[in-house]
């Protein structure tokens, strides 16, 4: 076999020293700083960017926070515009109906006032009816006509009270 | 374990007993052309190397790789 | 001279391309070195050209680059841990000077530098020296520990030690012919598979299939050995750097 001919160990032992060392300070100055170098931007990059994220999330989160925020503010807000106006409602309801009650307590007592002097002036309607009957009832009966003033007391003194 | 992995492994287990052997005899030989013993470091060298091989090919078979000592590796350098 | 072109080891052999001679040793510039060369300048050039344009978002050639910086990256990161950032730099050309390697050999009338028993050796050698050079500046003496497991009884001694050491030893050895064998009965098997292939003429449509199958399960190896070599090291950086 070739490979035990020992007279071509040295030329290859030369050689291999000399293209190894070589290739061993290419890797080392100039290939693996590189790679190194390429490999450790690329994760620089990705931490960053998930940092950018992180706080891009965040500000995202505080938006929604402060959506909800709004939101929930809004909505006491309309429940008490609306608890507001109800009771708005309720006390315009009161007061109408307070108004309603008053006219028609009003429209009574002119009702019944009314009532008052029609009877008033009923009876003394009567009054002069009656005295007017009885002069001339009286006039009849025994020729005589009273006086107009007489006979109104007299007509009164039988009314008594009444009236 | 496929069938390739495993004549390898054979492979593998053949030669650490021959190298162990061989460098055994090797030792062996030289030390009685240097101090003109022959053969007494040659057989003594012998079962060295024997034993050496089998240790080697003890290693190799229980898991324990190429590590120093009796110890198996921790688990999580059992890829090589 | 033509049985000699035909040999399934003939793809194996060295040609001095310009030769060159210091003193006595002979330091030609081979076919082997001709294609470490390339190896390095397409490993290089990948790297390079595929990065030129520093995107955020990679392009096809950017994150085939990315992506065996990872592969190694997590490699170390899994077997060694934290301290094992240090060696990146070296286990990654590893990585890539083997896989090149082995890549670059199944382009036919190419040549394997990785299917050298001693260029296996030579990288085996110094993943080895330097992971045990580590062990020792790190831990000094105390390192020579792992030579005595826990747990052996003491009597022990003169028998384990010696086998430890032994053991120890075969690690470079175990790793360089890994990937020697591997790459050589590759290649020297669809070789031959080829030359099957030639001689049958217009039968040779069975073989050329049986080529096909394989070309495709050495690319699979040609990626396998080039990931257990670097995973191997990997271990035995681990184990130096923190003692059981």
């Amino acid at each position: 076999m070739p490979q035990f001919d020992t007279s071509t160990f040295l030329p290859q032992l030369f050689w291999l020293a000399i293209i190894f060392v070589l290739l061993f300070v290419i890797m080392r100055r100039h290939a693996l700083p590189r790679i190194s170098d390429i490999l450790e931007a690329r994760q620089l990059r990705i931490t960053s960017d998930l940092e950018k994220a992180g706080g891009l999330k965040e500000e995202a989160d505080q938006v929604m926070a402060d959506y909800e925020k709004a939101l929930a503010e809004t909505r006491t807000q309309a429940t008490a515009l609306i608890k507001q106006a109800g009771e708005e409602m309720a006390a315009e309801n009161t007061k109408r109906q307070q108004a309603i009650a008053a006219d028609l307590a009003a429209k009574t007592k002119a009702a019944e006032a009314r009532i008052a002097a029609a009877k008033d002036e009923a009876l003394a309607g009567l009054k002069a009816v009656a005295a007017d009957t009885a002069r001339a009832a009286t006039a009849k009966l025994i020729g005589i006509e009273p006086q107009a003033e007489q006979v109104q007391q007299a007509v009164a003194k039988a009314m008594g009270g009444r009236g | 374990m496929s069938r390739g992995a495993g004549l390898s492994l054979a492979l593998r287990l053949a030669m650490e007993l021959v190298v162990g052997f061989a460098i055994g005899i090797g030792i062996g030989v030289g030390l009685d052309y240097w101090l003109n013993t022959s053969p007494l470091f040659l057989i003594i060298f012998f079962f060295l190397g024997a034993g050496a091989g089998m240790l080697n090919v003890y290693r190799v078979a229980t898991g324990a790789g190429q590590s120093i000592g009796y110890k198996k590796p921790p688990p999580d350098r059992n890829k090589g | 001279m033509a049985a000699e072109e035909h040999s399934p080891l003939a793809q194996f052999e060295i040609k001095p391309l310009v030769s060159l001679r210091l003193g006595d040793l002979d330091l030609s510039y081979t076919n082997s070195a001709l294609f470490m060369t390339i190896a390095m300048v397409l490993a290089a050039s990948f790297l390079l050209l595929a990065t030129r344009r520093s995107a955020l978002v990679p392009g096809r050639w950017q994150s085939m680059a990315e992506i065996s910086y990872e592969f190694v990256a997590n490699m170390i990161r899994d077997n060694v841990g934290q301290e094992g950032r240090k060696y990146f730099p070296f286990i990654f050309s590893l990585f890539m000077f083997v896989l090149f390697g082995n890549l670059l050999g199944m382009i036919p009338y190419s040549f394997t530098y990785t299917s050298h028993i001693i260029v296996t050796f030579a990288m085996a050698a110094v993943v080895f020296i330097g992971v045990t050079v580590i062990g020792f500046k790190k831990h000094g003496l105390h390192f020579l520990s792992f030579l005595m497991p826990a747990g052996v009884p003491i009597f022990m001694a003169p028998l384990i030690v010696p086998i430890e050491i032994l053991s120890y030893f075969t690690r470079p050895v175990s790793l360089s012919l890994r990937l020697f064998a591997n790459m050589t009965a590759g290649h020297t098997m669809l070789k031959v598979f080829a030359g099957f292939v030639a001689l049958l003429g217009v039968f040779g449509v069975v073989p050329l299939l049986l080529v096909a199958a394989l070309t495709g399960m050495e690319l699979i190896i040609a990626f396998l050995q080039a990931y257990v070599f670097t995973i191997l090291t990997c271990v035995y950086l681990n184990d130096a750097l923190h003692l059981h």
